[in-house]
């Protein structure tokens, strides 16, 4: 017999629990007419269908996780990729620390400011080595 | 007095002209963020739905006549044969989300105090207030394009990547709380019945105030269950936002805009707020 797909397996828990619907109500409908023994078969029947339709509803979500493994697989790949690159990012950071007193040791020269430039420079090399 | 030769001030609007103009055509990140920020609040307060698709069933055992409930739970042990797998699933998506979230936020970046310090030490270098404004200004404007222009890129690359196996994943999700989980809480809801109904045949007519109190405890008993089967639609609504809002994100990703983006994810990040709270209510 062929395997069932995970629509198919939801479909036939779908239909158990109708039925089980079905043989509960009919167990109150006919609730007078039934003997005791006879409303005992009704819901062991009825809890029966309901299992059932619960293992339909397993094998269903089961075979959905099972399927999305490549999906997972390549998802994590990408997040992995993207948390480097926040990373990456963060480093930035310390770029931008240089930068900051390359910008500041700049200024200093063009200003002609020669104890300014002086103490910019001891800066730079602080912020590169640091 | 300013020192600054006045070509250097004439480089340096030019400078700063050049790089405003290029800021006016980039993108403000941060509905991407709050897109990404919302969908993860939701993913965070799901595993307790995702747990109780088999506890659901283990409540159904309770409501199963005594020779039968052992067999009920041993039923519930399929179930679960999925759950780690369903609660990882969801944990990607969670990662996922958040990454989306950080990549896109400002937050990433910390300037640092060298930086804070630019003005003061621009300062002592010799210019000016105009010229430490501007000079500070500048920097951080070159910082923020630099840093805005990676994010983008890493952003687009991400969403290109992932569109598809977001659609699968969230499509995925989306059937098994919305068909799964619901059919298993038709099947509680069968079982209260069963359950109540039963006694009451067998007892209301000898006991009619025991009669009155196992029909109270029937009526919360099926409230509980409306109530996860609200959060179970709601759930399905948030993937669907998911799903909606990352292929918006994934045919725009060449030209986003903030304007654009508003204006897209709109839609989906308020649906995700209602819905969220729907679940939140069911599972807090």
């Amino acid at each position: 017999m062929a395997k069932l797909s995970a629509d198919q397996a939801f479909e036939l828990a779908d239909r158990f629990h109708d039925i089980s619907v079905s043989v509960g109500n009919y167990r109150f409908d006919q609730w007078d007419n039934l003997t005791p023994s006879q409303r005992k078969r009704l819901e062991d029947l009825q809890w029966t269908l309901m299992n059932y339709s619960s293992d339909f509803i397993a094998q269903a979500i089961y075979l959905i996780v099972d399927d999305l493994q490549g999906s997972l697989k390549r998802i994590t790949d990408a997040t992995s990729e993207a948390n480097d690159a926040i990373a990456k990012i963060k480093t930035v950071s310390k770029v931008i620390v240089i930068g900051a007193a390359a910008t500041v040791l700049g200024a200093a020269i063009m200003s002609g400011n020669a104890d300014g430039a002086l103490k910019a420079a001891e800066d730079l090399v602080q912020a590169v080595t640091n | 007095m300013s020192y600054l030769p006045k070509s250097s001030n004439l480089k340096t609007g030019a400078l700063f002209l050049a790089v405003s103009f290029l800021l006016a055509a980039c993108v403000d990140l941060s509905e991407v963020g709050e897109f990404a920020a919302l969908s993860e609040t939701a993913n965070a307060s799901f595993p307790g739905l995702v747990t109780d698709i088999q506890d659901s069933c283990e409540r159904r055992s309770n409501y199963a006549p005594e020779d039968k409930h052992q067999e009920v739970l041993l039923h519930c042990k399929n179930l679960s044969t999925s759950k780690d797998g369903l609660l990882q699933a969801q944990q990607v998506l969670l990662n996922y989300m958040e990454a989306l979230k950080n990549l896109s936020s400002d937050k990433t970046v910390t300037y640092g105090q060298k930086l804070d310090a630019l003005p003061d030490a621009l300062s002592k270098a010799g210019l000016d207030d105009n010229q430490v404004k501007a000079t500070t200004g500048l920097a951080k404007i070159l910082i923020d394009a630099a840093i805005g222009g990676y994010r983008r890129k890493e952003l687009g690359k991400l969403v290109g990547e992932t569109n598809g196996d977001i659609q699968t994943l969230t499509l995925a999700l989306k059937k098994v709380v919305s068909v799964g989980y619901a059919t298993e809480l038709d099947l509680e809801e069968e079982a209260t019945k069963a359950f109540y109904e039963t006694n009451l045949k067998e007892h209301a007519k000898q006991e009619p105030l025991t009669a009155l109190l196992v029909k109270r405890r029937w009526a919360d008993d099926l409230d509980g269950v409306q109530k996860r089967k609200s959060a179970a639609l709601a759930y399905g609504k948030v993937m669907d936002s998911i799903a909606r809002g990352h292929q918006k994100l994934y045919d725009s990703r060449d030209r986003w805009s903030s304007e654009e983006l508003v204006k897209q994810l709109g839609p989906e990040i308020s649906d995700i707020y209602k819905s969220t709270q729907e679940v939140y209510k069911a599972f807090r």
